[in-house]
């Protein structure tokens, strides 16, 4: 599904993410754990295309695609999907027609046809209900005004619309107390399957409790340092980070 | 100066109330006056950021060969075609609405005229219109009714200057919508220069909705200057899209206690467009409540210009006044001057103002491409997502979702 293969990636020509490999493949799910400024939301954001990055080299297959060769609604479109550490406030922009945009783009780029009005309202409501999304917060505009936990909700609830085969959760348990990381973990699990595949970034070891991960990679200085299976995690919160410097 | 004269003279014959003493001489001390100051320039305040063309080349075309039987879908309950109102009745009833034409009864208007020199002296866009006057009408909305109507402003000829004047009277309690549209049509280089004055009797209100959607050629001033007596609300909310240069000045004069005023305002430029709106707000009396908010959006290498004034006199205490200007730059051609102003004379107010002038927001059009919106269709989504606080206060929702198909319009032109 995805393959990196000794990305070197600049920000302000430092250099952060320095000769990262990783190959996820389908129905993977890969945990990266590493301390503050390990380079964990550099990988995020480049890989979903953010402006300010600078490839130094390297090389990104997704689905058999060079991921670097598209820009960032394409990449989205092809099925990589990235929740938001810190979702944008869009004040003005009303929750369902953007949703309703964003899923009839992707229809549009396979020339299928556009989603039937009724089977969008039952399908938004329905997901909406399993992450305790209430009807007002559809109404409202998106991400603004919303609560740390309410945006983090909202991101899985356009990630279980949206359908991704790559799913790139930055830090997505930063903020949540633990009913709201239940829902959001109960959320991602319900995406999960064997035909997708997902990378969760994470400090801490708490997250991965409730999804639980097929390989784990610890991201020091922009390098994974080391990689083993769901214990690993449980290692790294007894040892803390310092053990892998 | 002296061509604004010839031309007065060359066709006097045809304006509108040539023979009224009272109203020669108003539009003799209008010429004696701008030949002591001249015409507008930029060393002038009021037309400092303005688009001189509403000055230069001012024109008087008599020419009534259009007007007959004119019948488009677009047409409101009123129409007006090169300037000139197209019924030939003197007086109608609609909508529970008295309406007169100003020719048949102008006399009777002096109060009206002299008006504008109180509120809006030595003003060159009104000024204009009290001489070369085409055409008005005055509408009386009765006490204690809800109605509504539809004016449009169309020409079927090109080269037209149109002046009108329209006085609009609102009863007591009543209800009034009131909505104007200067429409599209396949004509070129036609002026209009409406000036409308609104009277809000006590516990009157009004929704007034300005659409101004002509053509790319025209040219448009429009002027209103409104009164609210006490416990009135006046909501106006003005929308330009179109049109080589617009020149809009609101003013309205909060004479009752507990009266209000909004004035909202949306547009939107591109090419080499002009946009110039401005409000003003006195506060006559105590407890009155004002808002200005103007919203816009320029493209290519447009201008907009907006002003907002509060003047909040020593008697009007409890006074609460609003002013916001926000403007999206589409392009690094384009440019957007606005300029606030608060003048306070009583102390017991709460009154702010603010004005930003921005781009679109970078990390909001990251986010809508990262769930695969293409980059033209979330700008489209951020451009209307801005105006849309602005517009959603809009009762009448026909006018609405008009606007928001002018809009979708420009935005995949």
């Amino acid at each position: 599904m995805l393959k990196i293969e000794n990305l070197s990636v600049s920000v302000n020509e430092k250099k952060i993410i320095k000769d990262f490999s990783i190959d996820v493949k389908r129905g993977e799910l890969h945990a990266i754990m590493g301390p503050n400024g390990s380079g964990k939301s550099t990988l995020s954001n480049f890989l979903s295309g953010r402006e300010g990055y600078q490839l130094v080299h390297g090389k990104v297959l997704f689905k058999d695609k060079n991921l670097l060769d598209l820009n960032i609604d394409e990449r989205a479109r092809l099925g990589l999907f990235l929740a938001f550490q810190y979702p944008v406030e869009l004040p003005g922009v009303s929750i369902v027609p953007f949703l309703k945009t964003a899923i009839n783009s992707k229809l549009r780029s396979k020339n299928l046809k556009e989603i039937d009005a009724l089977e969008f309202t039952k399908k938004i409501k329905e997901i909406a209900s399993f992450l305790n999304i209430t009807d007002e917060m559809l109404k409202r505009s998106v991400n603004y005004e919303f609560s740390g936990g309410e945006k983090k909700r909202y991101e899985i609830l356009q990630m279980t619309l949206l359908d991704p085969d790559l799913s790139i959760l930055d830090e997505t348990d930063s903020g949540l107390d633990i009913d709201a990381l239940k829902i959001v973990s109960k959320g991602v699990n319900r995406v999960r399957n064997k035909n997708n595949s997902m990378i969760v970034i994470t400090h801490y070891q708490r997250l991965l409790d409730y999804i639980i991960p097929d390989y784990v990679h610890i991201l020091v200085d922009g390098k994974i340092v080391k990689s083993g299976n769901k214990d690993l995690a449980i290692e790294l919160e007894k040892k803390g980070y310092e053990s892998f410097l | 100066m002296p061509e604004i004269e010839k031309l007065y003279n060359q066709n006097k014959k045809h304006l509108i109330g040539s023979e009224i003493p009272w109203l020669k001489e108003m539009r003799n001390n209008i010429l004696k006056e701008l030949e002591s100051t001249g015409i507008p320039s930029k060393k002038k305040e009021t037309w400092k950021y303005s688009d001189l063309k509403h000055v230069r080349n001012v024109k008087y075309v008599f020419d009534e060969s259009g007007i007959k039987n004119e019948r488009k879908d677009y047409f409101g309950d009123v129409n007006f075609i090169n300037g000139k109102h197209i019924s030939e009745i003197q007086e109608d009833h609609i909508k529970n609405i008295f309406i007169e034409k100003l020719e048949s009864n102008i006399i009777n208007f002096e109060k009206y005229f002299s008006i504008n020199s109180n509120f809006l002296s030595q003003d060159f866009i009104t000024d204009l219109n009290t001489i070369f006057l085409t055409d008005g009408l005055t509408l009386s909305v009765p006490n204690n009714v809800k109605t509504d109507l539809k004016i449009t402003y169309s020409n079927n000829l090109n080269s037209i200057s149109s002046y009108i004047r329209n006085i609009i009277k609102v009863g007591k309690n009543s209800e009034f919508q009131l909505i104007e549209n200067f429409n599209k049509d396949n004509t070129e280089d036609n002026s209009s220069n409406v000036f409308n004055i609104f009277w809000l009797e006590e516990g009157a209100k009004v929704e007034h909705i300005l659409i101004q959607n002509a053509q790319q050629s025209s040219k448009i001033a429009y002027s209103s200057l409104i009164f609210c007596y006490d416990n009135s609300d006046f909501e106006q909310f003005s929308f330009q899209c179109g049109s080589e240069s617009v020149k809009n000045q609101h003013t309205t004069n909060l004479i009752g206690r507990r009266s209000s005023v909004k004035h909202y305002g949306v547009y939107f430029a591109k090419d080499a467009q002009f946009v110039d709106n401005k409000t003003t707000v006195i506060h006559h009396e105590q407890e009155c409540k004002s808002n200005q908010i103007y919203k816009g959006v320029l493209s290519d290498e447009s201008n907009g210009v907006y002003l907002s004034n509060t003047l909040v006199k020593p008697e009007a205490q409890k006074t609460e006044g609003y002013q916001l200007s926000r403007g999206m730059l589409l392009s690094e051609k384009s440019v957007l001057k606005t300029k606030p102003e608060l003048k306070i004379y009583a102390d017991d107010v709460k009154c702010s103002h603010g004005s930003t002038v921005g781009e679109i927001d970078r990390e909001q059009l990251y986010y809508l491409q990262s769930r695969g919106i293409n980059k033209k269709e979330s700008e489209k989504l951020l451009i209307k997502a801005f105006t849309k606080d602005v517009l959603e206060n809009m009762k009448n929702k026909e006018s609405l979702n008009r606007i928001d198909e002018i809009i979708d319009d420009w935005l995949t032109e």
